[in-house]
């Protein structure tokens, strides 16, 4: 897939601004606070309606508007040329794909796969593991329509539970629930097991590219509990209910899994270096990317806001390695990047794009 | 504009379905453009509320002790079809699909929106059922994880070890629907459905 242009009106800084892109490798220059991330963010959303930057999606329209609207002209593998419109105002976000509405969100999430690399990813080593599982869940969200059902009616049965347990609901309710969730929670499970293997198998490729060969990456997919089996997960809630009622909510379940990254070092959280854990962060994302591209059949577009300006020569060559040549990327910095002959530079100032002459389009 | 047109205003916001500019739009038609009708609307409303109740034995709209439908002896009282609402019951009446029992439970449930099981049309069918006049319950609700746990309380405490046949109406393609164009959803629940062509 590729972004052959993007017009924004009203969103974050920009009050109106037309991006046109459409080459290999884009990079948006510009000071700080200029409105680069921005349209970033903008180009991220098209991937599951979700910012890279803040789950409050109040914080998108310009100051003093409501509402904002992002129009995308793109190339599609498989739909070929796509023209996509995201408007958000005082009813809501309404998605068109060509001039068809789009109503529901299961239909939309991973047509137009996008990835972005930020300094935030630092939290998926350094965060809490909410942060880890929000990686989790997107990536195979994105590549699977079952998992999202799945962990949306988990989530939605899992609320219903634990309100029940807070109020003091009869056993005959709760096993009513529990019967439900069980299942949902058994096909998390199992594709939670399943992708991230496969995750893992991608990362060791791409982070042996990207450094020094040896440093050996290491992805654990840790469940709260073994809850394939549906009949084992039901007994277990069924089980647990005395001290989840004391607490008031369901203490073991898919919503408390994490994963965990090592290097040969030990845990990449403890030992790796500042370095080493900006590289595997990268080769993380990248690693999505690849999955999705594996999985959907779908080149992803590659966003990386000021990441690569913040690895160091060695590794910098190594991202460019590990990147798959066929994917779009689309970077941001504010200064100049060093390969700059491989880049069609647009500056960014005040929230207005304007493509430079030099740079030629790759 | 007036004190008395804003408090109508308000008064039709509450109702559901109604926002503001559709709540502007019935005022304005009451009061300026056919104030006529607003004596028949006003009396109709008088009746349905006085004559209309709850049918003791299902739940349906009724205007006695038992609705129309229960009321009816060419219907079969030993097969009952259980909807979470009175629309429910009204859309499957209009399919001409079903010629037994309903049982409306006026919800389904929900802990989040404070629904619980005292607060369903649990005890007449608890009754129907200990009468020993059931032998089958299609329950017709939502395909959600509150439908799904509804479905799972039924059977388990109002059904239990009785012999009575508990099916779950199918969820699928729509009629004259093509594959190609039918949500991933909607597929999956058509898939996982499937049944054995004779």
């Amino acid at each position: 897939m590729r972004f052959l242009n993007l017009r924004l009106q009203n969103f974050r800084n920009i009050e109106f601004t037309e991006l046109p892109l459409g080459g290999e490798r884009h990079f948006l220059l510009g000071a700080n606070g200029q409105g680069k991330s921005n349209l970033l963010e903008a180009l991220g959303l098209a991937t599951a309606l979700r910012s890279f930057r803040t789950q409050t999606l109040t914080a998108l329209p310009r100051k003093g508007h409501k509402e904002y609207a992002l129009v995308y002209q793109l190339e599609h593998d498989h739909q070929g040329a796509t023209h996509l419109e995201i408007h958000s105002g005082r009813s809501g976000r309404s998605v068109q794909v060509d001039g068809e509405k789009v109503t529901r969100l299961v239909e939309f999430i991973g047509r137009f796969p996008t990835v972005t690399l930020c300094s935030g990813d630092l939290m998926l080593l350094r965060g809490g593991p909410g942060e880890r599982r929000r990686f989790m869940d997107l990536t195979l969200a994105v590549v699977n329509r079952g998992y999202y059902t799945a962990l949306r009616d988990f989530h939605r049965g899992i609320a219903e539970r634990n309100r029940l347990l807070k109020n003091g609901g009869s056993a005959a309710e709760l096993s009513a629930f529990e019967a439900e969730i069980a299942p949902h929670a058994s096909t998390i499970a199992s594709y939670r097991e399943a992708g991230m293997a496969e995750l893992r198998a991608v990362l060791c490729r791409v982070y042996d590219q990207i450094a020094e060969a040896g440093e050996g990456p290491e992805l654990d997919f840790r469940p709260n509990v073994d809850c394939r089996d549906p009949e084992v997960y039901r007994r277990l809630l069924q089980d647990s209910r005395p001290r989840d009622r004391m607490i008031g909510a369901t203490q073991r379940g898919p919503h408390r899994d994490d994963f965990h990254l090592a290097l040969q070092v030990g845990g990449a959280r403890e030992y790796a270096s500042d370095g080493q854990q900006r590289g595997l962060c990268v080769a993380l994302r990248i690693a999505q990317a690849s999955f999705y591209h594996q999985q959907l059949g779908v080149a992803p577009v590659l966003l990386a806001d000021d990441v690569l300006g913040e690895l160091d020569p060695v590794r910098r060559q190594g991202f460019w390695r590990a990147c798959p040549a066929e994917l779009q990327v689309i970077a941001t910095g504010t200064e100049l990047p060093v390969d700059l002959d491989e880049w069609r530079i647009t500056s960014i100032a005040n929230g207005q794009a304007t493509t430079a002459a030099t740079g030629p389009l790759v | 504009m007036t004190p008395a047109y804003d408090s109508l205003l308000q008064q039709l916001k509450r109702l559901p379905g109604l926002g503001y500019r559709s709540a502007e739009r019935v005022a304005m038609h009451l009061l300026v453009e056919q104030p006529d009708a607003m004596a028949d609307l006003l009396q109709a409303m008088r009746g349905a509320r006085d004559a209309v109740r709850r049918c003791q034995n299902c739940g349906n709209m009724a205007e006695s002790e038992l609705c129309a439908i229960c009321d009816d002896a060419n219907r079969d009282v030993g097969t009952i079809c259980v909807v979470e609402h009175v629309p429910d019951l009204i859309a499957i009446e209009r399919s001409s699909a079903w010629k037994s029992q309903y049982h409306v439970l006026h919800g389904k449930l929900s802990p989040i929106h404070g629904v619980g099981p005292e607060q369903l049309n649990f005890q007449s069918l608890q009754h129907r059922i200990q009468s020993g006049e059931i032998n089958e319950l299609v329950l017709a609700l939502s395909n959600d994880i509150e439908g799904q746990a509804t479905c799972h309380y039924i059977q388990e405490e109002l059904v239990q070890e009785r012999l009575i046949k508990v099916s779950r109406i199918g969820f699928g393609l729509p009629s004259g629907g093509g594959v190609t164009y039918a949500d991933s959803v909607t597929l999956r629940s058509a898939l996982e459905g499937r049944r054995i062509y004779e």
